[in-house]
């Protein structure tokens, strides 16, 4: 495992892309950590200014960077503190969402047949449920928290990289080494986990990759919609509100931050993702 | 290829009735009455104990079931508790207009998607092609309710070119008919919804097919091509994008599934008044049975679209035949 | 034009190219000098990588982006290509030079009819309808042994055999003067191989096209090819015409090589060149063979041989050329080459 981490970094240090994403995924992580320390103000408090009245929809000053909110709250400690849940929801997703479409591309291509054909019935529904409509529906039935918003994107989210890695261990399965491992009498578990997994873990991380820009992106939206976590202040709450209140299109230091950061947020894991998949995957490996 | 069609299409039913189960399930598994997602509370106790016999509410889950399925197949979707007009009516003239939306969009989207991906490949290495994959990145990365915001407040309220959201200007068709759908007001308001949602979708394609583009250069055919003496762009366009167009085409259930389930985001962003609004706005009223039905209605769009999705692919590769 | 007919159709003098490498250059073709007569077959004969296919990429123009030629010419009808623009190039790809590739599988872009792939080169070069490009396109198919109405067919839905035959429809689309053939039929079977080639021979001499043909298969060459040139690690080592080259090599390299062809008749194994060719980015000072070469003298490790003629129209490059004769017989001994496999490297 420490193996594949390091060969990981080596890969995507090439290239200009792949280190960019890294800083910047870097940074964000750290914000994700540090944010609530050392925001300047409570994200929810509301501002006065000196005469005591309240700072609606102050624009940016020295006092407050980033403005202020319709209910004078600091738009700026709110994009600190944001940080947080768009990376805990978006990581959790990435990693429940591997580790179910793993096991299943795993055992859906190792054993083949009956088990293979129901498994990928199954992915099939998966794929023509509606993605967002789906975790929105799941969320009003049972309360709005970030861990049903986790559990909800990793129930749609499996399907894509469980066809991915059955394709991948479909061919694995012909190779001499499996063949070889058969002979010497390892367990079909033995096998899978000690001789096909390795195999497929850099498929697997690209998929983290992607799984985390899809998750960032839709815990946002969720957000957007008013679905998210009610108590949890996130970048797309931020829009949220600005939306809700009317107010986003005379406050746009209230809309297009929290934007900005999604955008390069995820694209720092596309640049990361992209930089490591034309590593890994030999047919992109000219272009 | 009867027998392929028919098959694929046994296999969309099944998803199908799998998905409606899948909901009968959830909406039946909310803490508290299980029929409050059926019957609104606010009836009168004598007219819900109507409804609720009306609906075999009192009869054992199974049974309940059957009742539901039933239900589904003639297009009986219950009442809504917030219009008490049955559900069916509600939700016919939003399914049009979601699809008029997305559909259109998404064609868009792939077609110029394909071709600029394929310029772009031809040009690869200039200093505008490095910076058309980071702009499309970048857009891609953007979330889409964000850029439609921006959208607006750019062209609808700076520069006043469009109307802020709605499918026509309010009150000018009291009557919600197809009369609607020709008149140039309709035009105006479709065109930055579906501006943005192309933006936003050609990037995928538009990437794709640059890579997929780039990757064959290096194949045997190319070369021969090359050898041929054929121009560098026949050499492109008539052989390398001809075979990244495959790889693009597997692609397409998959986006157009993304496509009409992120329509509840542009949806809401525009007011367009979609399945996708429809859903929201019915969610946040408590009025299960339209959030039901409209879900179930997108998941149709999906699950159909994947279907003929899959049927193009087969037309673009001659090596696949429908056995 | 009295002028071009008296001179070869094909000359390429001195010519070098070499392919960067993470290790720096690669020299992958040096001083590589070879003439083609109109009507004339030529083999050109190395083991795979010695630079043959490297060789005739360079001749049509298609090098890849890593690859760049250093010195010579190529010229085509007395006109050099090297120095060519590329529309000139453009021009005689095809209509001047054709080519029958290896691999007819891939070679073929599988999505397009076979005989679309084969009417764009026609439309590529003349002025003519689309109707009469996809006209000449089955002309040639039947010309080749194919159904006409197979034009219509995607590769996949094609045999090997009909794929290769394709293959070449396509390369005489345009009657070139010049054929170039890069393993023509490595990839089929011992009968289809000699079906090809017969028809092959027949389209010659009712087109009289000169055809190189480039492959590692002696025996194809002995059977075809009026003259012979063996190559290896990117250099010419000998040539001259097929019959004289094989009964009386002038290079140590073409008697290792006659030695693994197996003989009628004799219970003699097949005797392999021991060791492996040269890493070409640091190609060796000296004879670019003399690491597994026995009669190598220190001469040969030091100084690369010039290019000596051997007899009129004979050439080879080696030190030793003029006294081949007395090291043929120890040649055709498996212990000279055992000792090799051996001795110190």
């Amino acid at each position: 495992m420490p193996t594949i981490i390091l060969d990981f970094f080596r890969a995507v240090w090439r290239g200009p892309f792949g280190p960019t994403g890294l800083v910047i995924l870097g940074l964000c992580v750290a914000l994700a950590i540090l944010g609530p320390a050392i925001a300047p103000y409570d994200p929810v408090a509301r501002n006065y200014d000196a005469a005591g009245k309240l700072l609606r929809l102050a624009p940016p000053s020295w006092q407050h960077w980033l403005g202020t909110t319709l209910l004078g709250r600091d738009v700026l400690s709110q994009m600190l503190v944001g940080a947080r849940p768009a990376l805990l929801v978006g990581g959790l997703t990435a990693l429940g969402t591997v580790l179910i479409g793993v096991n299943i591309g795993l055992i859906s291509g190792y054993f083949g047949g009956r088990i293979d054909s129901f498994l990928m019935r199954l992915t099939d529904m998966f794929l023509g449920l509606p993605f967002l409509p789906f975790i929105i529906i799941v969320l009003s039935l049972t309360g709005r928290s970030l861990t049903t918003m986790v559990i909800a994107m990793t129930l749609v989210m499996w399907r894509s990289t469980a066809r991915v890695v059955r394709a991948q261990v479909l061919s694995l399965r012909e190779m001499p080494f499996v063949a070889a491992a058969r002979i010497t009498g390892a367990s079909d578990l033995a096998i899978i986990y000690r001789e096909i997994a390795p195999n497929i873990m850099p498929i697997a991380l690209v998929s983290v990759a992607f799984a985390l820009a899809w998750a960032i992106i839709t815990e946002a939206s969720i957000g957007f919609l008013g679905f998210g976590d009610p108590s949890v202040v996130s970048w797309g709450s931020i829009v949220y509100d600005a939306y809700a209140s009317q107010m986003m299109y005379r406050a746009p230091w209230w809309v297009v931050p929290p934007g900005i950061a999604i955008m390069v947020l995820v694209s720092a894991v596309y640049f990361v993702g992209r930089a490591y998949e034309q590593v890994v995957n030999p047919r992109l490996r000219t272009g | 290829m009867a027998g392929y069609l028919l098959r694929r299409f046994w296999h969309m039913v099944l998803t199908l009735f799998a998905m409606a189960t899948l909901m009968f399930f959830l909406f039946r598994l909310l803490p508290g009455d299980p029929t409050a997602t059926v019957i609104s509370p606010s009836l009168y106790p004598k007219a819900q104990e109507a409804m609720r016999q009306q609906f075999g509410l009192d009869r054992p889950l199974f049974e309940q079931y059957l009742i539901y399925l039933r239900n589904l197949c003639v297009l009986d979707f219950g009442i809504s508790f917030q219009t008490n007009r049955p559900v069916f009516e509600m939700i016919q003239g939003r399914l049009l207009n979601t699809i008029l939306l997305i559909l259109p969009s998404m064609l868009a989207a792939y077609l110029l998607g394909a071709g600029i991906g394929a310029i772009a490949a031809w040009k690869r290495g200039s200093a505008a092609e490095v910076s058309l994959v980071f702009t499309a990145t970048a857009l891609q990365s953007a979330p889409l309710f964000w850029l439609g915001m921006l959208a607006i407040l750019l062209f609808s309220i700076k520069l006043d070119l469009f109307p802020i959201g709605h499918i026509v200007t309010p009150g000018m068709f009291p009557e919600q008919d197809w009369r609607m759908y020709l008149s140039a007001d309709f035009l105006h308001h479709l065109a930055l919804p579906f501006l943005v949602n192309t933006l936003y979708q050609l990037c995928f394609p538009l990437l794709l097919m640059r890579s997929t583009m780039l990757s064959t250069i290096g194949e045997d055919y190319i070369e021969l091509a090359r050898m041929k003496g054929l121009s560098e762009r026949r050499v492109l366009f008539g052989h390398a994008a001809r075979n990244a167009l495959l790889p693009l085409a597997t692609t397409l259930p998959m986006i157009l599934g993304w496509a009409v389930a992120g329509s509840v985001v542009i949806e809401t962003v525009f007011s367009w008044p979609g399945l996708g609004l429809l859903m929201i706005d019915a969610i946040s009223r408590a009025d299960y049975p339209v959030a039901q039905a409209a879900f179930l209605l997108i998941a149709v769009l999906t699950v159909f679209g994947t279907f003929i999705a899959d049927l193009l692919y087969g037309l673009l590769d001659p090596r696949i035949v429908y056995a | 034009m009295p002028a071009s007919e008296t001179r070869p159709l094909l000359s390429i003098a001195g010519l070098s190219a070499s392919y960067d490498t993470p290790r720096g250059p690669a020299s992958a073709l040096a001083r590589i000098d070879l003439d083609l007569d109109k009507g004339e077959n030529l083999g050109l004969i190395g083991e795979s990588g010695c630079g043959k296919s490297t060789l005739l990429k360079t001749v049509m123009g298609v090098m890849p982006g890593n690859a760049r030629i250093d010195a010579g010419s190529i010229a085509f009808r007395g006109r050099d290509l090297v120095s060519a623009s590329a529309e000139q190039r453009r021009a005689v790809r095809w209509a001047g030079i054709s080519m029958v590739t290896q691999s007819a599988l891939n070679a073929l872009n599988p999505v397009l009819r076979v005989g679309d792939q084969i009417a764009e080169a026609i439309l590529a070069h003349r002025q003519i309808s689309r109707a009469g490009a996809w006209r000449r396109t089955e002309a040639l198919l039947t010309m080749v042994g194919v159904a006409p109405e197979r034009a219509r067919d995607y590769p996949h839905q094609f045999s090997g055999g009909m794929r290769q035959r394709a293959i070449i429809a396509m390369a005489l689309a345009l009657e070139p003067p010049l054929v170039l053939a890069d393993e023509p039929t490595t990839a089929l079977d011992v009968v289809v191989q000699d079906q090809i080639f017969r028809s092959l021979r027949g389209l010659q001499a009712q087109l009289g096209f000169s055809l190189l043909l480039v492959t590692h298969d002696l025996a194809l060459v002995i059977e075809n090819c009026e003259r012979v040139a063996v190559m290896y690690a990117g250099e010419i080592v000998e040539t001259g015409p097929t019959r004289e080259v094989i009964r009386r090599p002038a290079h140590p390299y073409t008697l290792g090589l006659k030695n693994a062809l197996p003989r009628l008749g004799s219970r003699d194994e097949p005797i392999a060149i021991p060791g492996g060719p040269p890493d070409l980015v640091e190609p060796p000072r000296g004879c670019r063979f003399a690491a597994r070469c026995p009669f190598a003298l220190p001469l040969c490790r030091s100084e690369p041989p010039p290019l000596t003629t051997v007899e009129p129209g004979r050439q080879a490059r080696c030190h030793r050329a003029t006294e081949i004769d007395a090291l043929a017989p120890l040649a055709a001994l498996p212990q000279t080459w055992d000792a090799l496999r051996e001795g110190p490297r």
